[in-house]
């Protein structure tokens, strides 16, 4: 009968070993639970409108916004939104302008703050950013006043441009307040208010 | 841990009113100055004297040296201090774009700044750079915190013959901002 080569001392390392696997996977999800949570309050679909305001032009303009929070990945988030820049209030006359964007933000890897990156590339918050070749410098961060994201740049003639974008929840929705702030001097400015949306997904199609 | 961040003040000297604004050119930037007035403006408990303006601006090669206090503000507990700099600037293939320079007269202090060419205030370097254009000489730093934060410095200085006009605008958490002005005046270089 072949002796069982296992031993107490075998099993105990084993039983360690699986420990510190378990305790370090319990401590990475409870990181990620811990920014899900935070994000969370924001998550959904959200429709409002916002007044753009241009100070070199003096332009005031007024928009619909369609905005879309939802995870992204591990404990990161995706923001989905849609701008319609009416035309005396209208979205059904000559020269209406609808903009759509997307933006990925995933944790940084150290510091309490999202850092953008490329759906098809995971690897891009890796990637060597070069701010003084003109690489934009974008990420994001949340607190108590709410969710705000950033957007840095280094133009060619050495003035620098930062887009602010700070997003507070309220009772129904989002307060956006954006600002785009050209060497010191903020020449666009668009607040707003939104109302959080009741989404329906269709998997048939109705008539009405 | 605490994330300090290093402010550039540089002084400034008073701008002669009616003085045409022309062109200057960086040796017009070089020398010995003494701060012999000093105002602020902003919701921040700054302090500041007028010989904390002293500023010393000298060329190195094709670029530029700045020597002379600086400011620092902790994260925690949002206080400003003073703090010396020391950067040397050199030129870049951008007409009028001086970037931080780490590879001439390191020091401690200079060491703080991040090397322009692989520098990413995401992974907490600082960034520094300058440029001058028509009459104006610039001087910027962006550092982004642990928490997301950043602080954003911006000093425009202006000469007239020995005198040297600055202001220095410090943007942090978003809304925020202290405005130093004062004006020094030549006494070496």
């Amino acid at each position: 009968m072949t002796a069982n080569r296992w031993s107490w001392g075998t099993a105990y390392r084993a039983a360690t070993h699986l420990a510190a696997i378990l305790a370090g996977l319990a401590l990475a999800l409870g990181s990620i639970a811990a920014g899900a949570a935070d994000l969370e309050p924001y998550f959904g679909a959200y429709v409002g409108v916002a007044k753009l305001e241009d100070s070199a032009t003096g332009e005031v303009q007024a928009r619909d916004m369609d905005i879309v929070i939802k995870p992204f990945r591990r404990g990161g988030f995706e923001i989905h939104w849609v701008n319609v820049t009416l035309v005396d209030g209208r979205r059904d006359l000559p020269g209406v302008e609808r903009r759509v964007q997307t933006v990925l933000f995933e944790p940084a890897a150290e510091g309490n703050y999202y850092v953008e990156v490329e759906e098809d590339n995971p690897f891009r918050e890796r990637a060597e950013t070069r701010p003084m070749r003109g690489d934009p410098v974008r990420w994001a961060s949340l607190d108590d006043q709410g969710l705000h994201v950033y957007s840095f740049v280094v133009l060619e003639d050495g003035r620098y441009e930062i887009q602010i974008y700070d997003r507070t929840l309220t009772e129904v929705g989002l307060d956006i307040d954006f600002r785009r702030i050209l060497d010191g001097e903020v020449v666009r400015r668009v607040t707003g208010s939104t109302a959080r949306a009741n989404v329906e997904v269709e998997t048939q199609p109705s008539e009405g | 841990m605490t994330w300090w961040r290093i402010v550039t003040l540089i002084g400034l000297g008073a701008w002669p009113l009616g003085a045409a604004a022309e062109d200057s050119v960086l040796a017009d930037f070089f020398g010995e100055w003494k701060g012999v007035e000093v105002s602020v403006a902003g919701e921040g408990s700054l302090e500041v004297a007028p010989s904390d303006l002293d500023i010393l601006i000298q060329e190195v090669g094709a670029g530029f040296q700045i020597r002379g206090f600086g400011m620092s503000r902790n994260t925690d507990s949002g206080q400003l201090v003073r703090r010396p700099v020391d950067a040397i600037f050199a030129p870049t293939e951008l007409p009028g774009v001086f970037a931080f320079d780490p590879t001439v007269g390191q020091s401690l202090l200079s060491s703080l700044f991040a090397d322009p060419a692989t520098g990413n205030p995401l992974e907490g370097d600082t960034l520094l750079w300058a440029r001058l254009q028509d009459d104006a000489l610039h001087v910027y730093s962006l550092a982004i915190d642990h928490n997301g934060g950043f602080d954003l410095h911006h000093t425009t200085a202006r000469v007239a013959d020995d005198t040297m006009d600055t202001r220095y605008e410090l943007r942090f958490e978003n809304e925020q901002v202290e405005i130093v002005g004062g004006r020094l005046e030549r006494t070496g270089g």
